[in-house]
């Protein structure tokens, strides 16, 4: 090994992290810097994915955020995001409660609930078109089986279709939740709730008073997790309805899409997009406040 | 007495959730299994149970769509996608957790920031530059793409790993002379294997879901992997039994995958890496 000067040295040593973080400081420039910088190039002119930017265009792509069918769009997320994010906190905090203790066959449970989370979107939305079917599928059968139906209800149609894809959200992101709420869980001293119910305080008030207060924390933290990857949801409605029926679905996600490689708007995808981050960038502040403060809240 | 009953009654109320919610999980993947093994024109007269038991399903897949081209892309762009953010991670990490740099602060949110960003925001200007760059549809687009959005994570990880590994031992192998990087192959990712094998675990996990990236960065056939592949086979026509077939091989090795690092993935988190 050729012996080096102490200068050589020196400057190999302040080096050195940098030599190690190269390769991923090239990523961040092919995945956030060149994109971010043309995600505004584009949305500033009239664009399209043939030609880039083509020229400058007063802010006509920024019109269409006021245009009734954007404003359907965000509505139509609006709703797809508040409920689907109330159903993961509501059936995650009941199922995480309900397998908290010691119960037989518990660790199978566990393992069961969590399986959504390990199903790939796509997949998941390919097996639930066919749960759904408005023919055949298995949900339509069972319901007709059981005597609750007459006829076949289309559940992927204009009136039901919103409601349904919040089901299937429900069904993908509860997983994490239970999984998130099972950890903090166990910070929960036993000898609290025994004392407790020494006292004669009911299973409601024993939630709300003792087990709530340890579990916040995790809990808001996880919702804003759970609301940050609702709003980007696209592969599963994607599959599941493209958007439709009449836009039923149209979620923002998918408008972005349809967009850009649809109707070849490169501009307004990019507008669009420019909100969707904004969304996105006021979630993780929310979140790292709460991560910062902790245990206070 | 009055003690013993309500107790009963918790218990019970807890069987009932936890039954409704395992029966309301599995339900797509019974009904899925349940299809895949029944013929086509029996599809929809039978949905508890398989009845035709039509195994041909589970080989005939492979000739009716070209399920081994799926499966073949999409096992490059997880491996690869995964081995080359494991070890980007692993410098990556070892230089947040080892030095104390300018820019640690910057670098550091920048990578939270690619974690964050939604794919649907990026997945345009990606495949502008994509195009640009002459990588449209090839597998180094794809992959490339895959590891820039996923490698915050891994590096997260092998960060919080290499903080566990005392610096003692790093110092004394530096006496035997050994220079910085053979300590750190010979000597500290030893200790940290867990986290590699967890980091690659989950880097090949989250390849093996991707849908959106491929979709939109490749054309030909030989580059679609398995989601995009099986989704397109929905049409006005839909062999609903090929498609389940399809579906659950696509799945299994991605519940494998879960299922061999989920120990050490829970250790990550209750170590901080997953925030």
């Amino acid at each position: 090994m050729p012996k080096r000067t102490l200068r050589q040295r020196h400057a190999l040593r302040y080096a050195e992290p940098y030599i190690y973080l190269a390769p991923t400081i090239g990523l961040f420039v092919f995945i956030l810097l060149i994109p971010l910088y043309n995600l505004f190039k584009y949305s500033l002119g009239d664009s399209n994915i043939v030609q880039g930017f083509k020229e400058w265009n007063n802010f006509d792509n920024f019109k269409y955020l006021a245009n009734g069918r954007f404003l359907d769009s965000l509505k139509v997320t609006g709703i797809y995001v508040l409920f689907g994010v109330l159903g993961v906190v509501f059936f995650g905090t009941i199922v995480a409660l309900a397998l908290d203790k010691p119960i037989p066959g518990r660790g199978l449970f566990r393992c069961l609930v969590i399986i959504p989370w390990v199903v790939p979107q796509a997949l998941a939305a390919t097996m639930w078109r066919w749960v759904l079917n408005a023919q055949f599928g298995f949900l339509n059968q069972a319901l007709m089986a059981l005597g609750l139906i007459e006829e076949n209800i289309g559940f992927l149609s204009k009136d039901t279709a919103l409601a349904t894809v919040i089901v299937v959200r429900i069904w993908q992101g509860t997983p994490f939740m239970i999984m998130s709420l099972l950890s903090a869980l166990q910070t929960v001293p036993e000898d609290i709730h025994e004392a407790a119910s020494l006292d004669g305080v009911n299973g409601l008030q024993r939630f709300f008073y003792i087990t709530l207060p340890f579990i916040r924390p995790v809990l808001l933290t996880t919702t804003v997790i759970v609301t940050a990857w609702t709003v980007q949801i696209f592969d599963s409605v994607y599959i599941l309805t493209s958007g439709g029926p009449a836009r039923a679905t149209q979620l923002v996600a998918l408008e972005i899409y349809s967009k850009a490689f649809t109707q070849n708007d490169l501009g307004t995808a990019c507008a669009i997009a420019l909100v969707v981050l904004a969304i996105i960038m006021v979630l993780s502040v929310i979140k790292s406040k709460f991560d910062e403060e902790g245990g206070l809240l | 007495m009055k003690r013993k009953t309500r107790r009963r009654w918790m218990l019970a109320g807890r069987y009932a959730v936890i039954a409704f919610w395992v029966l309301f999980t599995l339900m797509p993947i019974y009904t899925a299994w349940v299809a895949s093994l029944t013929k086509f024109e029996n599809l929809g007269k039978s949905f508890l149970y398989p009845v035709d038991w039509a195994w041909e399903n589970w080989v005939n897949i492979w000739t009716r769509v070209d399920m081994l081209g799926y499966l073949k892309s999409t096992f490059i762009y997880a491996i690869c996608s995964a081995l080359i953010a494991v070890i980007l991670a692993i410098f990556a990490g070892y230089a947040l957790s080892r030095f104390r740099f300018r820019g640690k602060k910057v670098y550091s949110s920048t990578l939270l920031v690619t974690q964050v960003l939604p794919q649907v925001v990026i997945v345009v200007p990606v495949f502008m530059l994509v195009n640009k760059l002459h990588l449209y549809d090839t597998y180094a687009g794809v992959i490339l793409t895959i590891v820039a959005t996923s490698m915050a994570f891994p590096t997260m990880l092998m960060r919080s790993f290499f903080d566990s590994v005392p610096r003692d031992l790093e110092q004394s192998a530096a006496i035997d002379g050994c220079n910085r990087v053979q300590t750190l192959f010979r000597v500290v990712l030893p200790i940290t294997l867990p986290g590699i094998g967890t980091s690659f675990g989950l880097a090949f996990f989250s390849g093996w879901g991707q849908y959106l990236y491929p979709m939109v960065l490749t054309r030909s056939n030989a580059l679609t992997p398995v989601t995009v592949g099986i989704s397109r086979m929905i049409d006005n026509q839909t062999h609903w039994e090929s498609v389940m077939t399809g579906t659950l091989i696509s799945i299994v090795p991605a519940v494998l995958i879960y299922l061999l690092v989920q120990k050490s993935l829970i250790r990550g988190m209750a170590s901080g890496a997953v925030k």
